[in-house]
């Protein structure tokens, strides 16, 4: 469409002449710009109609200095008045037809002149025109007062370069604006003024305006680098604005920045974005262009205002991601020479749904004492008034070759979290005085683990011999280990298959856990096959380790045609450590008593199960019976357990195995002990379960025997050993898949301490 | 022995595998069967005829002779881990022959659990077991041989356990509680030499279940050599398998070590396969015969029936084994062909050749001392004839097994002594 604007019917010659260079509509506003000659002088009334629209130009318009019309017509104008032009902003009213602006003219000799002009409503035309005209508007611009200044801008969608009427030192920009679902206006922008020349900082949305300096937050630079733009960062204050809109007319786009220096007003129109899902877009990419810890900041502010207004849903699941993304690009480590703060961690383990359990290092200047605290959703947990130190020459090595200051030998520390909220993230806060914190993220595996990962993971994470090991396993290790475990597997469907005839109420039931080493099994029935005891009585073999199910089950028919002797297997299905097999077992047990039996122990003589039950019974009152062991040199490995206090273990009781490697000579009769090992315990089945059986708070397998001991010595019981029945004990073969040595002796440490926190007071009752 | 049904299991047929446990047991089978006994032999075979569904091949067209191909046990603990071969393929033989006796020549390559099938298919079956080696006592492939190099006196699961590092003491014990498990079901060990019984019955085997009996050979025809004494006495033999372990470095390094003039006098032949072999070892044979020039020669493998012929043509049989040995073979040969044997002086080769009677001794291993035996034996006038006429007569074949026979019949399995219970071929 042609842009220059004729009138729709020649002026007039008899009237004032006029002409309207533009009339175009956008968002339902008119703008007209034109001239009439005499305007500010002869002519008395100048009216504008658009359908219903009156407009006096005189009231609504602003007149504008034209000399070049002067110039123009100086042949036939005289007057000395040059105010020709006019300029006007008007909002149309609802379902106006915009079609053509009727301009009626009359001038001091009573002369009418009345014209039509057609109005540009084309969106691209408009744009066009706007464009062609932009010199115009800028000169114009400068001209006017703030509010109208404002509005052209906005009609305009320009700010006309209006900056360069700042003072040169003071720099504003708006990083993004946009509109959330509708209904929540976001911005997000920046001021460098080292002077503190702005007086006054505004943004207005339509008819409202926010101070930004009472409702903005202000957001201090960074505590690391990676700012996105490459101004001062010293004397740049970032500002986020986040409001709900209560101005119904957010589609028309009118926003903008108003900053005064002293000289008045100036205004800076600036885009938004209206459509919902570019709105998420450019805030998604916004926020990941800037730093994480920003991001953070700007996500929870925007969380909390929109809390109170109407606002779809999907947003909450779209700032939960954004939290989420922000968090994920924040860094693990926090290294600051300038500052002395250096902080790394080794691993952070959810355990459960209680906590994490946080293991790592860290190195303060002395003189920075700042404040650790990790966040999680809406919690927050100080770590520094609850971490536990040890030494680490390791990172006292690393620190002295970086030349860092090291303060102190006991650079790490372990700390239990106790904090969480699904699969919300974490990260720590580092707080030192005067300066926005540093957030380090926490790694956590968002895969839930097997429970016996998690606490081997937390179990593998220390060495037991820098630590104050009481309060470790008291406040750190103690309860991540525990809420750890809680979470372990339940039993999954049990597996029970006879092999061989299953006497239906033998005297003995000799219940066998089976864990990784199964060919154990073929070695002792091999030396059981030729004892009768073993046809009479009730054998269950009980799979803890689901790793081997399938290879024993499909062994057991082999086994039972080469062997002969009869056999029950059981899994429950999962694995439930060595207590819950045993315990399993013994639910399915048919004995009027229980053998607890290690897959490493062999008989050394056929004849062991009669004479273990002969002097179970002759002893009155008898709870656990056990048997003397022996290594495979003959040695003496078990001859009863009795407690003892380890101070190298914080004193905690330990099961010690008096005489153990020593000659089993002169050990004769059968003798009271406080407490033998499940390896070879014989128990009167009604008795183990009025006990409640092996209890499953041990882990795997240690001290769970000793537990079950002192339960039977706490309700009245003796426990006993025959020193003349012996078989042999090749301890730990059954254990040997279980692995390395620190994870062995840390699950030791914890068997022990859930043993002592139990057990300590009745043990020195009874040693006394 | 009239009624009896004799089953002896062999580690491997001597047609197929040729070592002295197979010969001994084939050929006490074959004279059972001259006999006119019951009899039936099973030897091993590592290869399978390929009848699917059966281990089992038949060699003679009676079926009294048969492979079995069993499938690879476990070598730690001689353990047949396909449990059906025994339970249902070997018990299927058990109960189609029913022996009243059943002789084991060895459990290797077929496993121990063998012998409780026969156990579990009757009480009252004699089970025989003739011992070969230690492989019952001994991983390191049954030689007492420690895989330092060192003579081994003794097992025990520490000491096995420094042999082979990544096996555990306890491991190695409940091999033995394991294989003792099977071992102590056997009503009869035939040991081949004293030194072999000493070793089990020191080990814990019960001294009155092991009796000493040679292996019996085969009549030779009494040929003499046409070669005159004093040329025989530089002519020495060595014949076997061609290892470390039998010495085969041994004797190269003592040529080495013999005087100038003595290598140009005497003539050493050495008569053996390189079979089971490493390129290794291969090469350094050669690399060492090619130094030696025309004092050693090598003739190869040999046929058995050449045996007779090789040791004739020679004064001499030299068994350097650097292990215990049972009873050699060899020294059976050399004496039924009238020629005295120079030998390491350990073990079974110790007890049956009598330093300065039969043979001579030389510190086993020690290349030296075999290098001055062997200059003494080409030198000293006279001493070819006196140990030759020192040798003993070894026991033939048919006495052998009279003896076997006698002591089958002798046996008192565990459960006669039981009131009531009868002694029959029972089967379940």
């Amino acid at each position: 469409m042609d842009t220059v604007n004729e009138p729709t019917e020649a002026a007039k010659s008899t009237g004032p002449i006029a002409r309207v260079d533009v009339a175009c509509v956008r968002d339902r506003t008119l703008l007209a710009y034109g001239w009439a000659l005499g305007l500010g002088s002869e002519i008395v009334d100048a009216t504008v109609t658009v359908d219903s629209l009156e407009l006096k130009l005189a009231d609504a318009g602003i007149l504008i200095a034209r000399p070049d019309v002067s110039k123009q017509f100086a042949g036939t104008y005289i007057g000395t008045d040059d105010h020709h032009g006019f300029y006007l902003l008007a909002d149309l009213p609802p379902r106006a037809q915009a079609g053509t602006l009727h301009l009626s003219l009359t001038g001091s000799d009573g002369q009418k002149n009345a014209t039509d002009w057609p109005i540009v409503a084309d969106s691209d035309a408009v744009a066009a025109t706007v464009e062609r005209l932009s010199t115009t508007f800028t000169t114009l611009s400068r001209k006017l007062r703030a509010r109208d200044q404002r509005r052209l801008s906005r009609f305009c969608r320009s700010d006309f370069g209006l900056q360069e009427m700042l003072p040169p030192s003071v720099k504003v920009g708006i990083d993004t604006c946009c509109v959330i679902d509708g209904r929540f206006l976001f911005v997000y922008g920046w001021l460098q003024d080292p002077h503190e020349l702005v007086t006054e900082l505004k943004f207005c949305a339509g008819d409202t305006t926010h101070d930004l300096r009472k409702s903005a937050q202000i957001i201090p630079p960074p505590a690391e680098a990676g700012l996105q733009t490459t101004f001062d960062t010293i004397s740049r204050r970032g500002f986020a604005l986040g409001v709900p809109l209560t101005d119904n007319r957010p589609q028309y786009n009118e926003f903008g920045l108003q900053i005064d220096c002293g000289d008045g007003p100036v205004f800076l129109w600036n885009a938004a974005v209206l459509d919902p899902a570019r709105a998420r877009s450019q805030l998604s990419a916004f926020l990941e262009q800037i730093d994480a810890s920003t991001a953070i900041l700007i996500i929870n502010s925007l969380r909390d205002k929109t809390a109170g207004i109407a606002i779809p849903e999907s947003f909450g699941a779209w700032a939960a991601r954004q939290y989420r993304l922000a968090v994920a690009r924040l860094p693990t480590a926090c290294h600051d020479n300038d500052r002395g703060i250096d902080l790394h961690i080794d691993s952070a383990v959810r355990v459960g749904t209680t906590g994490l359990f946080l293991n790592g290092w860290a190195s303060f200047d002395p003189r920075t004492l700042p404040r650790i605290v990790c966040v999680c959703g809406t919690e927050t947990f100080d770590i520094t008034a609850n971490w536990l130190h040890h030494r680490r020459p390791d990172v006292l090595k690393h620190l002295v070759k970086e030349g860092a200051p090291a303060a102190t030998h006991s650079n790490g520390f372990a700390c239990f979290v106790p904090l969480a909220d699904g699969d919300a993230v974490y990260f720590l806060e580092i707080g030192v005085s005067g300066g926005e914190p540093w957030r380090v993220r926490l790694e956590v595996s968002q895969r839930p683990a097997l429970a016996i990962d998690t606490v081997r993971t937390i179990l593998m994470s220390f060495g037991a011999a820098d630590w104050e090991l009481g309060e470790l396993f008291d406040h750190h290790v103690g309860p991540a280990v525990k809420a750890a475990w809680a979470t372990r597997e339940p039993m999954g469907t049990p597996f029970v298959q006879a092999f061989g005839d299953r006497p239906t109420a033998p005297e003995m039931s000799i219940i066998v856990p089976l864990f990784g080493r199964f060919d154990l099994a073929e070695y002792q029935l091999a030396l059981f096959a030729d004892d009768p005891a073993f046809q009479a009585n009730e054998l269950i073999y009980v799979v803890d380790d689901p790793a081997i199910f399938d290879d024993v089950r499909m062994l057991c028919p082999d086994l039972y045609a080469t062997y002969r002797v009869p056999f029950v297997l059981a899994h429950p299905g999962s694995n439930l450590g060595f207590s819950g097999a045993n315990n399993f077992a013994a639910g399915l047990a048919r004995g009027k008593h229980l053998l607890l039996m290690n897959s490493d122990v062999f008989p050394k003589t056929p004849d062991f199960i009669p004479k273990l039950l002969d002097a179970y019974r002759a002893a009155p009152n008898t709870g656990i019976l056990g048997a003397k062991l022996l290594f495979e040199d003959g040695s003496l490995q078990h001859a009863g357990i009795v407690f003892r206090q380890n101070p190298n273990w914080a004193g905690m009781w330990v099961n010690h195995h008096p005489m153990k490697g020593q000659s089993p000579d002169g050990l004769t009769g059968v003798i009271d002990v406080p407490a033998v090992t499940a390896a070879c315990a014989l128990i009167d089945t009604a008795l183990y379960r009025e006990l409640g059986g092996l209890s499953e708070d041990f882990i795997l397998g240690d001290f769970e025997d000793s537990d079950l001991c002192l339960r039977a010595a706490k309700s009245g019981r003796q426990n006993r050993i025959a020193y003349d029945i012996e078989l042999y004990h090749l301890e730990r073969q059954s254990q040997n898949r279980i692995g390395e040595n620190r994870w062995r002796s840390n699950l030791t440490l914890y068997n022990c301490w859930v043993h002592d926190r139990r057990w300590s007071d009745f043990i020195a009752e009874q040693s006394t | 022995m009239k009624g009896e049904r004799i089953l002896i299991v062999a580690h491997g047929h001597p047609e197929i595998s040729f070592g002295g446990g197979e010969i001994a047991a084939h050929a006490e089978w074959a004279e059972l069967r001259r006999r006119g006994c019951e009899a039936m032999f099973v030897g091993w075979t590592l290869h399978s005829a390929g009848h699917p569904g059966t281990p089992f091949s038949a060699r003679s067209a009676d079926g009294r002779e048969l492979l079995f191909a069993a499938p690879p046990v476990d070598h730690f603990r001689h353990s047949q881990r396909h449990h059906l071969i025994v339970y249902q393929h070997f018990r299927e033989l058990l109960e189609r022959f029913q022996p009243t006796i059943v002789h084991f020549h060895h459990y290797v390559h077929m496993g121990l659990e063998l012998v409780r099938e026969v156990r579990k298919y009757s009480p009252s079956v004699r089970i025989v077991m003739t011992l070969h080696e230690f492989l019952a006592i001994c991983h390191a492939q049954g030689q007492m041989l420690k895989t330092n190099g060192m003579l081994c006196t003794k097992a025990s699961p520490f000491d096995c356990h420094l042999c082979f590092p990544k096996i555990s003491p306890q491991d190695f014990f409940m091999r033995e509680l394991f294989v003792k498990s099977f071992l102590k079901l056997v009503d009869l060990f035939v040991c081949p030499s004293n030194f072999l019984r000493d070793r089990y019955v020191a080990w814990g085997l019960p001294a009155e279940k092991l009796i000493v009996l040679e292996n019996g050979q085969p009549d030779a025809a009494a040929l003499e050599s046409g070669a005159p004494a004093p040329a025989l006495r530089t002519r020495f033999a060595i014949l076997g398998q061609l290892s470390k372990l039998k010495g085969t470095p041994v004797v190269l390094d003592a040529v080495r070590l013999l005087p100038p003039e003595i290598r140009k006098t005497v003539r050493i032949e050495i008569h053996g396969s390189l079979q089971y072999q490493t390129d290794k070892f291969k090469k350094k044979f050669e690399q060492a015969l090619e130094k030696l020039g025309d004092t050693v020669k090598y003739c190869g493998p040999y046929f058995r029936g050449d045996v007779g012929s090789i040791v004739r043509d020679n004064g001499w049989v030299i068994v350097p084994s650097i292990w215990w040995e049972n009873s050699p073979l060899v020294i059976q040969e050399a004496f039924s062909f009238g020629r005295p044997v120079i030998c390491s002086n350990i073990g079974g080769m110790a007890e049956k050749v009598i330093d300065g009677v039969s043979g001579l001794h030389f510190a086993a291993g020690n290349a030296a001392a075999l290098a001055r035996r062997i200059e003494e034996a080409a030198t000293s006038p006279g001493l070819w004839e006196r140990l030759r006429d020192g040798l003993p007569t070894p026991p033939k074949i048919a006495a052998q097994t009279d003896e076997l026979l006698a002591r089958y019949e002798a046996i008192q399995p565990p459960d006669a002594a039981i009131p009531g219970k009868k002694r029959t071929a029972a089967k379940r």
